[in-house]
């Protein structure tokens, strides 16, 4: 029989190896050490536990009704029996618990046991757990085979133990070393696309495809600060199924998220980054969004140029998503990389911007240097023309003074008369032009009536007055410089007595602000295509009439810049049926 | 000798040809291109002063047509108000000869002296 007990144990003890060591998960071992345990020795009871640094973190037990598991002190950290198997470091048989001082407490007349027998689980010196095993009273207590037989289950469950703790740190490691390498992934591969992209945009999009590719975040999105400083999205998106986030994507592309507003907008106002663990419950703006698309955890990083936060990446994940602190860190050097990215194309910008305004600044002083040279070779030939007739006609008087008739003499008189009166007006006309052109036109504003003005510039052009017809309310006055004014109308008038045809018409509007004087004929008018031009000046229509008619190409140039000398505006309407319409607005002056 | 000129200002056209007149030669005017032309080919003049910026047609375009009709004058002169240095390059590039307004009557003479001297009128 002991002998028959004895292969029994062995054979258990056998079983005990393999089944045992056959697991790598520490409940299942307790569990097994258990069930042999009170399979050898027939004990209604057993438990185990097993210790993570010195605290009991597992506990398995065996054959108590729910009732009883309910009484024993929960959970049972070193109290007890099983504290003292665990503090001696031996094991400890009893045949009465009852009578042992270390029981107090141990709650028996709810839990019957009395015979008990416990032994602990030491590996290499290292206390991993305890076995235990106890029976009710009147079931005998336990024999030395059985102790025997227990310490070696013991010594067995202390190496599947260890061998799991092993196995485990060995994975933790490994997962760990997964970790470090997707994180070297990650920095270069960011690192690499930052210094690559040519425009921050594609800097943006490489980085939100390198986070989402090597960390699985479902979804990632990124923001930039406007010229005004606000958030926005700058619909750069990374994501595997964008049916599935259309709604999301909209929120966040149409959401403003002001500092501390929103995830966006809690990176920009504490400028780190952060994990939301459960954004549809995390009450932000897109909480409810999020929830639909199936979103749990969110994470936003800010994109630093120095101290400043210049844009936020975001991304998205189903998977609730844990803290991770190397993780966390190199996101941090992401969003330092791609402020350099940043900085990088706003520095680019503001110098294209410089060297497109010095483009534009050269181009307009090379514009005006033409328009000079252009003045100065117009003005030569202006002056030139009417100083040919002068000269010519005067040093052929000289020439032939006795051989050519006297009405012939007189003829050139009166044409060098004509020529030199032409030549005044060019070089009043001139001087004028380059008086407004140098801001030297002295101009004196002050409250001038209408209607005396007009009737005093028709004065001045003798018996064709008559031919114009004024309509001027009473007593509108205007502020003007009334020479200025004088010689706009005086310009307008003459154009339309030497260009046009009657009926020629001054007629005033009161426009509230404004008062706006036209001078109107029903002749040919302005072609369409000169138009733009005829404010300009040295820009005639037909440069033989103008010439047949002694103007100077100035007249409409000057009164544009005597109109805007008294902060006024002049402009052309055609008029209907026919024949052209010049105004002059001036701001209506009210006592 | 038989001289046109042709200026789209009236009073040099007058100008030229009274000093032209008081030399004792003949003297056509046009003031626009297509009257030059036309006096080019009826009238057959030995000279042609040729005002080069005309409204109608510029001066080198108007000599090209009458090369190409086979009626240029065998003395032309370009008139001009345009910077002297210019209208130089211009006569040197067309091949003819040049005054720049203003002129005097005598400067009108000493153009044509060497022409005029010993031909009747």
């Amino acid at each position: 029989m002991a002998e028959d007990e004895g292969s029994l144990s062995l054979n258990l003890l056998l079983d005990a190896f393999v089944t045992v060591a056959s697991e790598h998960n520490t409940e299942a071992i307790l569990g097994q050490a258990v069930d042999l345990a009170r399979l050898t020795t027939t004990a209604r009871y057993g438990a185990a536990v097993a210790l993570t640094n010195g605290a009991i973190t597992s506990f398995v037990h065996q054959g108590l009704t729910q009732a009883e598991l309910e009484a024993l002190p929960h959970p049972p950290y070193g109290m007890g029996m099983l504290g003292a198997v665990l503090a001696d470091r031996a094991a400890i048989r009893l045949d009465r618990l009852q009578d042992d001082p270390r029981s107090v407490g141990f709650p028996l007349h709810h839990v019957p046991m009395s015979a008990y027998l416990g032994v602990p689980v030491i590996a290499d010196g290292e206390l991993l757990g305890a076995l235990y095993l106890a029976k009710p009273p009147g079931q005998g207590g336990f024999s030395d085979q059985n102790e025997f037989f227990m310490l070696a289950l013991a010594r067995q469950t202390a190496l599947a133990l260890k061998v799991t703790q092993l196995l485990a740190s060995k994975e933790e490691q490994l997962a760990e070393r997964e970790g470090a390498e997707k994180i070297v992934r990650l920095h270069q591969v960011v690192a690499g696309a930052a210094n690559l992209a040519s425009t921050v945009e594609d800097a943006l999009q490489a980085a939100l495809d390198a986070v989402c590719d090597l960390t699985h975040w479902d979804v990632g999105h990124a923001f930039l600060r406007d010229e005004d400083g606000e958030l926005r999205s700058t619909g750069i998106w990374r994501m595997a199924d964008p049916a599935r986030f259309a709604s999301f994507r909209a929120a966040s592309e149409s959401g403003q998220f002001r500092p501390g507003i929103g995830l966006p907008g809690r990176v920009l106002a504490e400028r780190r980054a952060l994990l939301i663990t459960d954004m549809p419950e995390a009450g932000l703006p897109r909480s409810g969004e999020a929830r639909a698309a199936g979103i749990t955890s969110a994470l936003a990083v800010p994109v630093m140029v120095r101290s400043e936060v210049v844009g936020v990446l975001e991304f998205f994940s189903s998977e609730a998503r844990a803290d991770n602190n190397e993780f966390s860190k190199v996101l941090g050097h992401l969003g330092t990389e791609l402020g350099r990215v940043v900085e990088r194309a706003r520095a680019d910008a503001k110098f294209q911007r410089y060297a497109s305004d010095l483009e534009a600044a050269n181009h307009q002083l090379r514009a005006l240097d033409q328009v000079k040279t252009d003045f100065v070779s117009m003005a030569s030939h202006e002056l030139r023309t009417p100083l040919t007739s002068i000269l010519g006609f005067a040093s052929t008087m000289l020439s032939f003074w006795d051989t050519t008739p006297n009405d012939e003499l007189r003829s050139y008189v009166e044409i060098i008369d004509r020529q030199a009166q032409r030549l005044a007006r060019l070089v009043n006309a001139l001087l004028a032009t380059s008086r407004i052109e140098s801001g030297t036109l002295a101009t004196s504003v002050e409250p001038t009536d209408v209607g005396p003005t007009i009737a005093l510039a028709l004065s001045e052009l003798g018996d064709r007055a008559a031919e114009v017809v004024v309509s001027c309310p009473d007593g509108i006055r205007v502020l003007a410089d009334p020479d200025h004014l004088q010689q706009i109308l005086l310009n307008y008038l003459g154009n339309a007595l030497r260009y046009g045809d009657p009926p020629f018409m001054v007629t005033v509007a009161d426009n509230g602000l404004w008062i706006e004087l036209r001078v109107v004929d029903g002749g040919e008018g302005v072609s369409e295509d000169f138009r733009p031009r005829l404010f300009e000046k040295f820009s005639q229509a037909d440069t033989g009439s103008t010439r047949r008619t002694g103007g100077t190409g100035l007249g409409l140039s000057i009164v544009k810049g005597l109109a805007e000398a008294m902060d006024g505006q002049v402009w052309f309407e055609p008029n209907a049926p026919r024949g052209a319409c010049f105004v002059l607005r001036l701001r209506r002056w009210e006592t | 000798m038989r001289f046109l000129v042709v200026d789209d200002e009236p009073e040099i056209v007058l100008l030229v040809r009274a000093n032209v007149r008081a030399w004792g030669h003949e003297c056509l005017t046009a003031t626009t291109v297509a009257e030059g032309f036309a006096a080019c080919c009826t009238d057959a003049p030995d000279v042609l002063l040729l005002d080069v910026a005309m409204p109608d047609e510029d001066g080198a375009s108007f000599l090209g047509r009458i090369r190409d009709a086979g009626v240029e004058p065998r003395d032309i002169v370009l008139l001009s108000a345009i910077p002297p240095r210019e209208l130089a390059a211009l006569a040197v590039e067309l091949g003819v000869r040049h005054l720049s307004k203003p002129f005097t009557a005598s400067q009108l003479r000493e153009a044509f002296r060497g022409l005029t001297e010993g031909a009747t009128a």
